[in-house]
């Protein structure tokens, strides 16, 4: 019986009869589709990517058509390097392609890696939040989204490399937009560049 | 000059726009902001510091020691 290299599926034998090639064809695909679904976790699951790019030289980058009724949850990632030094990297959802500019609250913590600085923010219905801090380079930012199409949700994470070794935590929500399709993400001063992935997680099994 | 990158990832669509005279007026409020709350946190911070090292001579402790106690 001939095999596959790698999961060992059952092939037809050249010497096979013709006749049992139905047969054949049932077997190996029924062995492909064990494997994919059990490889994967199931007939549907996973992050589905929706854009991976790069950006430079801009103040600040704008996504839009991200967010749908297509999924609940979203992860993005993103490495961002900036040209003015210290200062935070600032965010908001938009509607349509329209800034929502109000309705933030949340707070963030951060810390040096050596624990001798810590301060929190708090955000209060602002038309902003920040993501606290950006440097030079080696700012990894991952954030996880829930419902942004719906009720408002957004937690992040912010792992800060820079010359002063700082982490960030943050939850930020937002009670007074609805259908967020997007979002802005800009400095304050001097230029950011930076890679970003987008991905969706799918809704069921 | 300052720019800001439209990305639409259904068509993968990119634009660059110039700032409009509102955007950069948020931008610089931020930034003056940002400015505000960055000296009062190195205030507060060297304030913190001046405090820990007022303690750690009148108690004999370390510096260390002392910063242990807060956290």
């Amino acid at each position: 019986m001939a095999t596959t290299t790698n999961y060992g599926w059952e092939t037809p034998d050249d010497t096979d009869l013709v006749k049992d090639g139905a047969l054949a064809q049932r077997t190996t695909a029924s062995a492909i589709d064990t494997s994919l679904y059990n490889i994967t976790g199931g007939k549907n699951v996973g992050l589905v990517p929706l854009y991976v790019g790069s950006f430079s030289g801009v103040t600040g980058v704008g996504f839009s058509n991200v967010f749908s009724n297509t999924y609940q949850f979203y992860k993005v990632q993103l490495q961002v390097y900036g040209s003015a030094g210290n200062q935070p990297l600032y965010a908001r959802f938009t509607e349509n392609g329209t800034p929502k500019s109000s309705g933030y609250y949340g707070a963030s913590y951060v810390a040096t890696v050596s624990g001798t600085l810590t301060y929190g923010d708090a955000y209060n219905n602002t038309s902003s939040f920040g993501f606290r801090y950006i440097y030079g380079d080696k700012n990894y930012i991952n954030f996880e989204l829930a419902r942004p199409f719906t009720t408002q949700m957004f937690l992040t994470s912010s792992i800060i490399d820079g010359s002063q070794n700082q982490i960030a935590q943050m939850s930020v929500s937002n009670k007074t937009g609805s259908n967020f399709t997007g979002f802005d993400i800009f400095a304050p001063s001097g230029n950011i560049a930076g890679e970003v992935k987008i991905y969706g997680y799918r809704n069921s099994l | 000059m300052s720019e800001f990158l439209e990305i639409n990832i259904e068509t993968n669509e990119e634009i660059i726009r110039e700032l409009t005279v509102d955007e950069i007026a948020e931008l610089e409020s931020l930034a003056a902001e940002q400015a505000a709350e960055q000296a009062n946190r190195e205030a507060a911070e060297a304030a913190r510091q001046a405090s820990i090292r007022k303690m750690a001579e009148a108690s004999g402790l370390t510096e260390k020691e002392i910063n242990a106690l807060f956290i």
